[in-house]
């Protein structure tokens, strides 16, 4: 009995039940994979090391559908589509103050702490207001010079959700 | 009497012809795209390349500008024209620095709102290794085209700044 089940599990009969439900289970994952959870593969080292060169993670398109983001959460930025996204973390929400300083980071002049950043920083950024409909975003790895980082207040609408886990 | 196999066999020839006219039918749109795979092409540069090829991709990349062309970077807040010959130079420059590079563009999108002007929105990324490091960058960019004398030339380029610091 149970070995009839497990041999129609693995080599089910190619009748019309079985061609409906690939089909069905070949829409539904086309529709998941592209509508709400975006496979990402992490390339560059701006986040690490909470992600790493070469992993592999999940875009959650809808997290933001009902909540806006907020500090701490890191976040898919796109750019023209959704084949190259950043993957950056909220470190200052619109109209709070964000600066650095010696590395440290300053949200409206209070020293943020980020458990997070590993790497010893010597950044430094005259403080500035994120504009309304904006979000300020930085990468993990402050290790690399202040030049050579993508970093600063990107519109919210560019988010195109919330990276699943961490490692 | 025609039978039900070779109604499905002309059916099925109709869309693969139709399919394929719908595909390599030459258009506006097409031309533009082969311009930007062009630029993916020469952009990109082997640690093999000789001297020799790198002069005739960046002038094969310049060929490609029209003369003028404008440049905006609005990060920098700065807007410019330059020479064709000036981009040559500059594109060899750029070129030189790299030891291996390789330019690639996503999610294009070729608008032609009217006869002879395009705008075209699109990812561009390079990744590579100069003097030893790895460089990787990615822009959004922002291109105008017009067509002139059957050849589809950058007018104006736009690097959209997408996180302003």
């Amino acid at each position: 009995m149970h070995n009839a089940r497990l041999r129609r599990f693995l080599l089910p009969d190619m009748n019309r039940r079985f061609a409906l439900r690939v089909v069905f289970v070949a829409l539904a994952t086309l529709l998941i994979f592209t509508q709400a959870l975006i496979p990402l593969r992490i390339e560059g080292q701006s986040m690490e090391p909470t992600y790493r060169d070469g992993g592999f993670n999940l875009c959650w398109r809808w997290r933001y559908l009902l909540s806006a983001p907020q500090r701490g959460d890191v976040v898919a930025i796109r750019f023209t589509g959704r084949r190259v996204m950043l993957l950056k973390r909220v470190v200052a929400l619109a109209g709070e103050t964000v600066a650095f300083r010696d590395g440290v980071l300053l949200v409206n002049d209070n020293p943020i702490k980020e458990s997070y950043v590993r790497t010893p920083s010597d950044w430094n950024l005259p403080p500035r207001v994120v504009a309304p409909g904006k979000v300020y975003v930085v990468g993990d790895n402050r290790g690399v010079p202040m030049e050579r980082h993508h970093f600063g207040q990107v519109e919210q609408e560019r988010i195109m959700g919330g990276v699943l886990w961490s490692m | 009497m025609v039978n039900v196999k070779t109604v499905a066999v002309a059916v099925m020839l109709a869309f693969a012809l139709g399919f394929i006219a719908f595909r390599f039918w030459p258009s506006d749109e097409r031309a533009i795209r082969k311009q930007l795979a062009l630029i993916e092409e020469v952009g990109s540069k082997e640690p093999t390349e000789k001297p020799i090829q790198a002069l005739v991709k960046a002038k094969q990349l310049a060929g490609l500008f029209h003369d003028p062309c404008r440049l905006e970077v609005e990060a920098v807040d700065y807007a410019g024209e330059y020479p064709r010959k000036q981009i040559m130079d500059r594109i060899t420059l750029v070129r030189a620095s790299y030891t291996r590079a390789r330019v690639t563009l996503h999610d294009v999108v070729v608008d032609i709102p009217q006869d002879a002007t395009a705008v075209v929105h699109c990812t561009i990324r390079v990744q590579g290794e100069g003097s030893s490091q790895p460089v990787a960058d990615v822009q959004e960019l922002r291109a105008d085209l017009r067509k002139i004398e059957g050849d589809w030339l950058f007018t104006a380029i736009r690097l959209v700044e997408v996180l302003e610091r």
